[in-house]
């Protein structure tokens, strides 16, 4: 099932490498259209693609195949250099690792996208990330380095960051990997938030047991979507 | 501030030691170009000024016979002459020590208005009376005299005590210290104690119009002199020296030049070490400039980011080089100002130096990083994001190399060392070919350094007299022969006849373009004994003298220069004094400290120009600087007691000492600017191995988890020290043999018209061999040390 105007859209996507031992898919033939405002899940071993599925999406990899468009825009035939702003105002990226950038403070990283795509005024960036950071629940922490806060602080942060152009996809790949079950469970919290508020949400991730909050699970085995596991709308294969 | 900016200034304030070092290597280079350039601004503009301050003549006409004031007269209202003066100039000799030397008597007619070739008074008199002198005051030194003490001087036969009686400044002169020669100012009155005889036989006109034209200025010159014929008035030659020039401006250029050159290198130099850090820079920041990209950030934008942060180091390093520069290039032009015997009125070094100083000092490190900078910023961002480190693929040559050196030496550690040191070969490129840079331009400082010192020894290998004797007339050479043979440790002595000559010759008039000074531009013509035994000469073309070939002639390289297409085979002219004289070219030699000279042989010279022989030249059996003086005091006396007009003297040692004192400037910056260079090679190593250990801590700590001990990770680095800089010493040795070969041609050509030839300074290998280890020891060894003294677990968590 989907909707005339799904806001991602691959069709036959295809990734390979040749390698001296042949060639090797990361992708084979994948189909998939995500709606606007839906949490979604991508499950899979190591090696599976999804990684590479949710890079083709955030146009961070070009597939070798196949048609991308995400938002209106076919993706797949943009250049690097179209690709930055594109990414800017699009997707907002969270990484396992936090990645946030060590001599900037919480605040000047949220900031920082801002910057590089020229949104906002320059007198109100600053406002805005503190509503951001307000909004994941470390704005005290605004004005330290992030070596000064704890994984889940970073990783909120982080989350913070990749809204600061206000991009109606968020991706992000094993958000919750580097950090304890507790705290893991509560920055999972705020991507159901932000899914409810209408965003986008799509995660990479190892965590079945959270497989029930997802709006749809895409399961990954060797490159292709192997099961929907809970296609509870409208999302198609 | 833009977050851009402040990511800037923050990573710069983490990395304080790096940026401290760039900062360091970017202001040296830039302090060196600052000060040179703003040196030689200065002096340009100065030694030009203090030359044409002294109204130089354009021309002087050499007369037969004495200038009355009529002529004077008659020639300062001649069409054409703005300006005209009659002097004399008399070559003297001045006891000092106990020992006779050179000394040039300038001789006016009116001190109260000189007209041409003016020199300002220092202290004492301004007109010196009869049997007074006024001294230049770089003579002082040579004279061994401070001014109111008496001289002796000696004219031929004549001796009379003058008083130093005030002391003045001519800049027109080279620092009589260089030229190992007093200089002294009298009138016709003192002149006259010395030679009743003595005349004013020197008319200096300064021409009204072109007077840059050495061409316009014969021409006034030879209508003046056909003028002067009218009036019964023999001229016999015309001194045009190069107008407006000062005699040693070519001697500053082409110091002033090499130096630009080396200094321009080590700004280059600090630009590599620029570079080879952001190279490392962009490696590191790989994953923030995926994040970057990933965030919305733009390849231009990025580069702009890491660019700005070489900017602000360079504008950092220029900012204190300025200052710097500006004091370094006055301690430096007042220096060379002493050298070159002028001073220095204005004090303000022109504002374009400093332009050239920002540019050099901000575009030249940018230009080197945007490379590295560019190459980092255009990494796609999956590459960037997905980055575990440096590349660990390598190639099958390096596994065959890294293989053979273990069946070379049997040691795994070395062969992991090599391994490590080929695996990221950019940078080594970099590292090696920085480091041999400033080992090629080091040795070659000190290549060239010695090249000069062994061609001045080759002045005693040429020149196989101790002694040169000039007479002020014809002698009695048989009376001196014999008597001479009486004189112990005299090796041989040969008669010879040394005349100024002139290879410009228009109507039968002399054109030379002698100085007033009488030294520098002339040209003489040396008659010589066939097979002389005093003369061991470089014959680059054609042959030496000899009797098949009666009428030949050889010119040294100087001369050559003056006649056209001058080669063996060519029949010339030469004027010598007053005389025309037709020769063949059979010969060119390279000599060393001889002013432009034609060799003939003498009874050649004495057919085609009756005159006598002038000159005696003494060799003696030990060649000692001792013994050289003890027997130039005896060879003096026995002239003396003999009542022989003996001219002048000179000590070859004197000559040497004078050639020397020229290229001085030369040798001594070109040492300090290898210092320099060793700096900024020290810099290189030290950072291009703290940046590799830094980076490597993981790698270590991976090491020690699997049993190696620290000071097998020592070891391991040392190693790579070792590989580096042999590998550099490899690319350096060949380098600084081309560069040294090129530079010494430089040097010697545009000096003395005697290309240097190369010559390897054995201690420069070793000292550079020596720093290399030394500085690597220290730059692997402390960071070694300080990578291992951190725990396994925060080793191997180092990012």
């Amino acid at each position: 099932m989907s909707t005339p105007n799904s806001l991602i859209e691959i069709s036959d996507v295809s990734k390979s490498y040749s390698l001296s031992s042949g060639t090797f898919f990361a992708l084979q033939q994948v189909n998939l259209k995500i709606d606007s405002g839906h949490l979604v899940a991508i499950t899979g071993k190591s090696g599976s693609g999804k990684t590479t599925l949710l890079n083709v999406i955030a146009g961070i990899d070009r597939p070798t195949a196949g048609r991308v468009v995400v938002n209106g825009a076919q993706i797949d035939r943009m250049t690097e250099r179209q690709l930055a702003p594109w990414r800017g105002a699009n997707i907002g990226v969270v990484f396992q690792f936090f990645q946030l950038l060590p001599t900037l403070t919480i605040a000047e990283n949220v900031m920082l996208p801002m910057d590089f795509c020229n949104t906002f005024h320059r007198s109100v960036r600053r406002k805005r990330a503190l509503q951001l950071l307000e909004m994941v629940d470390v704005a005290e922490q605004a004005d330290k380095l992030p070596s000064a806060l704890s994984g889940g602080q970073q990783q909120r942060a982080a989350i913070a960051r990749a809204l600061a152009n206000d991009p109606p996809i968020l991706i992000a790949d094993e958000p919750t990997g580097n950090l304890d079950s507790s705290t893991a469970q509560t920055i999972f919290q705020l991507f159901i938030n932000l899914s409810k508020g209408g965003k986008t949400v799509i995660l990479v991730t190892h965590e079945r047991e959270l497989a029930e909050s997802f709006d749809v699970v895409f399961e990954m085995k060797d490159g292709r979507i192997s099961q929907d596991a809970s296609n509870k709308m409208s999302v198609s294969i | 501030m833009s977050t851009r900016v402040l990511k800037v200034i923050r990573d710069l304030k983490l990395e304080y030691g790096r940026s401290a070092m760039l900062i360091t290597a970017i202001f040296i280079g830039a302090t060196a170009i600052g000060i040179i350039l703003g040196a030689y601004a200065v002096l340009k503009r100065e030694m030009r000024n203090n030359y044409m301050g002294t109204v130089p003549a354009s021309a002087t006409l050499e007369v037969d016979d004495s200038i009355s004031t009529d002529i004077l007269n008659a020639a300062r209202k001649f069409d054409g002459v703005l300006l005209a003066d009659r002097r004399a100039t008399i070559t003297a000799r001045m006891k000092v020590d106990g020992r006779w030397f050179h000394l040039l008597l300038f001789v006016a007619d009116d001190f109260s208005d000189l007209h041409t070739n003016k020199f300002t008074p220092v202290s004492g008199k301004v007109i010196p009376g009869r049997g007074e002198m006024l001294v230049e005051q770089t003579a002082f030194g040579v004279m061994h005299a401070a001014e109111g003490d008496s001289l002796l001087v000696k004219l031929e036969d004549r001796e009379i005590k003058i008083k130093l009686s005030g002391t003045v400044h001519d800049p027109s002169l080279a620092p009589a210290w260089q030229e190992q020669a007093g200089y002294g100012y009298i009138s016709m009155s003192t002149l006259k104690l010395l030679n009743p005889e003595a005349r004013f036989n020197q008319l200096r006109i300064v021409v009204t119009e072109r007077s840059d034209s050495r061409e316009h200025i014969t021409k006034i010159s030879r209508a003046l002199s056909d003028h002067l014929a009218g009036m019964s008035v023999g001229v016999h030659e015309i001194q045009v020296p190069s107008p407006g020039r000062h005699p040693h401006e070519s001697q500053l250029t082409t110091v002033m030049t090499i130096f630009v050159v080396f200094s321009l290198l080590i700004l280059v130099l600090a630009s590599i070490l620029v570079s080879t850090v952001m190279e490392t820079v962009m490696i590191k920041e790989i994953r923030q400039i995926g994040v970057m990209k990933t965030i919305g950030g733009r390849t231009g934008q990025i580069f702009v980011i890491y660019l700005l942060s070489i900017a602000i180091l360079s504008g950092a390093g220029c900012m204190l080089a300025i200052p710097t520069a500006r004091l370094g290039a006055a301690a430096f032009y007042n220096m060379l100002a002493g050298l070159l015997n002028i001073t220095v009125h204005d004090n303000s070094i022109p504002f374009w130096t400093t332009m050239a100083l920002i540019f050099a000092g901000t575009m030249i490190p940018l230009v080197a990083a945007a490379i590295p900078v560019l190459r980092g910023s255009r990494v796609s961002v999956k590459k960037a994001i997905s980055n575990f480190g440096s590349s660990q693929r390598i190639s099958n040559i390096t596994l065959a190399i890294t293989k053979y050196i273990e069946l070379l030496f049997g040691s795994q550690l070395f062969r992991i060392a090599v391994r490590n040191v080929l695996r990221q070969q950019r940078r080594l490129t970099m590292t090696v070919l920085l480091l041999a840079i400033a080992g090629a331009v080091f040795m070659t400082a000190l290549n060239v350094s010695a090249a000069w010192d062994k061609n001045l020894s080759r002045l005693y290998v040429q020149k196989k007299f101790d002694f040169d004797v000039r007479f002020d007339s014809s002698v009695d050479t048989v009376m001196i022969g014999r008597e001479l043979k009486q004189v112990n440790g005299i090796h041989t002595y040969e008669f010879w006849s040394m005349l100024s000559a002139s290879a410009e010759i228009k109507d039968k008039l002399s054109i030379t373009r002698t100085y007033p000074d009488k030294g520098h531009g002339s040209f003489n013509i040396a008659g010589l004994p066939p097979n002389t035994e005093l003369l061991n000469p470089t014959v680059r073309l054609g042959q030496w003298l000899n009797d098949q070939h009666p009428e030949g002639i050889v010119l040294n390289q100087l001369a050559a220069a003056q006649i056209e297409d001058a080669k063996p085979g060519k029949d010339i002219e030469l004027m010598a004094e007053g005389v025309v004289t037709r020769w063949k070219i059979i010969g060119i030699t390279e000599d060393v400290g001889t002013p432009a000279t034609a060799y003939v042989l003498l009874d050649a010279l004495m057919k085609q120009r009756e005159s006598s022989v002038n000159t005696l030249r003494v060799a003696y059996k030990d060649r000692s600087y001792e013994n050289a003086v003890a027997n130039n005091e005896s060879i003096e006396k026995l002239l003396q007691s003999l009542s022989v007009p003996v001219a002048f003297a000179l000590p070859v040692w004197v000559l040497r000492n004078a050639v020397a004192a020229h290229m001085k400037i030369l040798v001594d910056t070109l040492l300090t600017l290898s210092l320099l260079m060793a700096v900024v090679g020290t810099l290189t190593l030290i950072s291009s191995m703290s940046i590799s250990i830094l980076e490597r801590t993981r790698e270590f700590g991976i090491l020690r988890t699997i049993g190696a001990t620290p000071s097998r990770v020592i070891r391991l680095v040392v190693y790579e020290v070792g590989c580096v800089s042999i590998l550099s010493l490899a690319v350096a040795f060949p380098l600084s043999l081309g560069l040294s070969t090129y530079l010494s041609y430089l040097v010697g050509a545009l000096s003395f018209g005697t290309p240097l030839s190369l010559t390897v300074s054995y201690p420069g290998i070793l000292e550079w061999t020596a720093l290399l280890i030394v500085v690597g020891l220290t730059a692997s060894i402390a960071p070694s040390i300080r990578a291992n003294s951190i725990t396994i677990r925060e080793a191997i968590a180092f990012e």
